[in-house]
């Protein structure tokens, strides 16, 4: 069951109508029924003892590692009040702590890595034993299970917390497991905290019709992106970065199409989860702040699956920043070295470190290493010549708020992120390499205005089409950056208003790419 | 106490007036870069070792709200 599928409508209608019918200290268990449910359907069975297993592990390092703070308090409060000691039984208690912490984290950070690293391990040890008949390690072991890094990050993040006592031990394992397994989330995000969808699945969940009606339009824009634009591109791009050399016009369609069409495909599962959660007053958390406004690629990342960056940010590179072992070499650096040398390498090592892990969540080749590569060294430049470019910009009389010279930063931001993408999308650095090689020496650019473009899986109609609904997701874009766009549309004349929530569920019906003819396909994100 | 920590804050940007400032985190005044120096520029200063459990948003988001976090880390 795919949620652009009929059978997730229905999944959906039927929840709604338990959820709605049910008192409300209950709906939250009718959640974690329906998400379970939804778990079982959409990927294997077999899935679900594991991801059970997972949260049972994380919980119960929670539960530990709670108990030893408690312990810690009783002491301290009971105690004579004296500094050194109060230090010295916290260090104690946190050595404890992290012992419990590390366990846990190794169980079921080590599964994702070795889910993610078995295919690499298979082919190695398979060479090894001249494994001939067959593969050494079982082919079920090989299935990732849906959603791992999703829900193996959720449930790391909120035991950190714990740890670093930001967050409360949630004492009901029902509960914990609900946020970890929330429908909405479990398969592809938002990367949530506890303290945000935790508490938000602990309010009292009652009906508002507003708050329904608006979760219903943001679901009906998800559709719109992911059926009208982003499955239509995707054959588009699918078909050209087939393999075969094309000419290099062709490949720049198909660059400034993939670019689209990871936007709409991702941004676009994120508004129907985000309105379906919202159906339920549940508010997910933001994954995207319109990035393609970004004037600068550190911006973009954080305006572009904002749960992950953030993720990243406070439990990857600030721990790494803020570890003893930084520290004492930023002060070495800073005592041996000028500042410019001192000030890279507390900015490189960190970012370095965070962008290599980025990558390597995103895949497990090579090109996905280069990829958090060149993103680490495009962040580290950025902000280590931020004072240059300043400079520059001021003598060349460049103004931060003229709108030519932010347009220009914002398509350079564009172009990054597309060559982000020509790293991991063509398949294989190989591929990477010819496609650049005929942009830059074949180009034959009198192919972007002939009828190439239409021997590969889109006609003249579809191309419009496409090209009219990027502008209408341009459009909606430019309006949501001044506020909500439902808000604005609950003020218009009723009239206006279905004329306009129509418009867009009828354009889906009508130019969507779905039906028994096509597979509509997987989300990007997915396979993360 | 306070006016130590605008100074150290004035570092990383000379053009913001921290003492009546409000987000310093939160509307990006300083950037993540510049708290991954800022943090060990105050634990060098006020003698004094931030742990992670303080790497939350409103612990920096004022001068009041640094100072307060200061001397609750100073008190044990």
């Amino acid at each position: 069951m795919s949620i652009v599928s009929l059978p997730f409508l229905i999944f959906l209608l039927v929840t709604m109508t338990v959820f709605y019918i049910c008192p409300v200290k209950f709906r939250w268990g009718v959640l974690l029924a329906a998400s379970i449910c939804f778990y079982v359907i959409v990927g294997k069975w077999i899935f679900l003892p594991v991801m059970i297993a997972e949260a049972l592990i994380v919980w119960g390092g929670s539960f530990l590692i709670d108990r030893r703070y408690r312990a810690q308090d009783w002491i301290i409060k009971n105690g004579d009040g004296d500094k050194s000691f109060k230090n010295g039984i916290k260090k104690k208690y946190k050595k404890k702590c992290r012992r419990i912490l590390v366990l846990t984290l190794t169980a079921v950070i080590g599964l994702l890595v070795f889910l993610k690293f078995a295919r690499y391990l298979d082919e190695f040890l398979s060479g090894l034993f001249d494994m001939t008949n067959g593969s050494f390690i079982r082919a079920e072991m090989l299935i990732i299970p849906l959603g791992i890094s999703y829900y193996t990050f959720s449930m790391a993040g909120y035991l950190l917390d714990v740890y670093w006592r930001r967050e409360e031990h949630e004492r009901n394992f029902l509960r914990f497991l609900l946020f970890a397994i929330y429908f909405p989330h479990i398969i592809q995000g938002p990367i949530s905290r506890y303290n945000e969808l935790g508490v938000e699945l602990k309010k009292e969940l009652r009906y508002e019709r507003t708050r329904v009606a608006h979760g219903m339009q943001l679901m009906i824009y998800g559709f719109f992106k992911k059926l009208v634009i982003a499955d239509r591109l995707n054959m588009v791009v699918s078909s050209i970065y087939d393999g075969r050399v094309h000419s290099g016009s062709i490949f720049v369609f198909a660059v400034f199409f993939d670019v689209v069409q990871i936007y709409t495909d991702f941004s676009g599962y994120m508004d129907i989860v985000t309105g379906a959660s919202q159906i339920f007053g549940v508010t997910l958390e933001k994954n995207f702040d319109h990035p393609f406004f970004s004037k600068t690629v550190t911006e973009f990342w954080r305006r572009w699956h904002i749960t992950l960056g953030g993720w990243f940010r406070d439990y990857v590179y600030m721990p790494v920043t803020l570890s003893s072992k930084m520290k004492k070499l930023n002060k070495f650096s800073k005592k041996h070295f000028p500042q410019a040398v001192s000030r890279f390498i507390t900015v490189f090592i960190p970012v370095m470190i965070t962008w290599i892990f980025m990558g390597l969540w995103h895949g497990t080749g090579m090109p996905y290493l280069i990829w958090g590569l060149y993103y680490g060294t495009l962040i580290c430049l950025s902000e280590l010549l931020a004072p240059f470019f300043r400079k520059t910009n001021e003598k060349l009389g460049f103004r931060d708020d003229s709108f030519f010279f932010n347009l220009f930063r914002m398509a350079r931001t564009g172009l990054i992120f597309a060559g982000g993408r020509l790293l991991t999308r063509p398949g294989g650095l190989k591929n990477t390499k010819m496609v650049l090689g005929q942009i830059f020496t074949d180009l034959r650019p009198w192919k972007f205005f002939d009828d190439s473009i239409f021997y590969y899986n889109i006609s003249s109609r579809q191309l419009n089409v496409v090209l009219l609904a990027i502008l209408a997701v341009w459009g909606v874009s430019m309006l949501q950056r001044k506020g909500s766009v439902c808000e604005m549309l609950d003020r218009q004349h009723l009239i206006v208003r279905w004329a306009i929530i129509y418009a867009a569920f009828f354009a889906v019906l009508i130019f969507g790419v779905y039906g028994p003819k096509f597979d509509p396909a997987s989300f990007i994100y997915m396979q993360y | 106490m306070r006016q130590r920590v605008i100074d150290i804050l004035n570092q990383f940007r000379g053009d913001v007036d921290f003492d009546k400032a409000e987000g310093i985190i939160t509307k990006k005044l300083i950037n993540s870069i510049d708290i991954s120096e800022f943090i060990p520029a105050l634990e060098d200063e006020f003698d004094i070792e931030i742990g992670m459990e303080y790497m939350e948003n409103e612990n920096f988001d004022t001068v009041d709200a640094i100072v307060s976090m200061i001397e609750e880390i100073q008190e044990g």
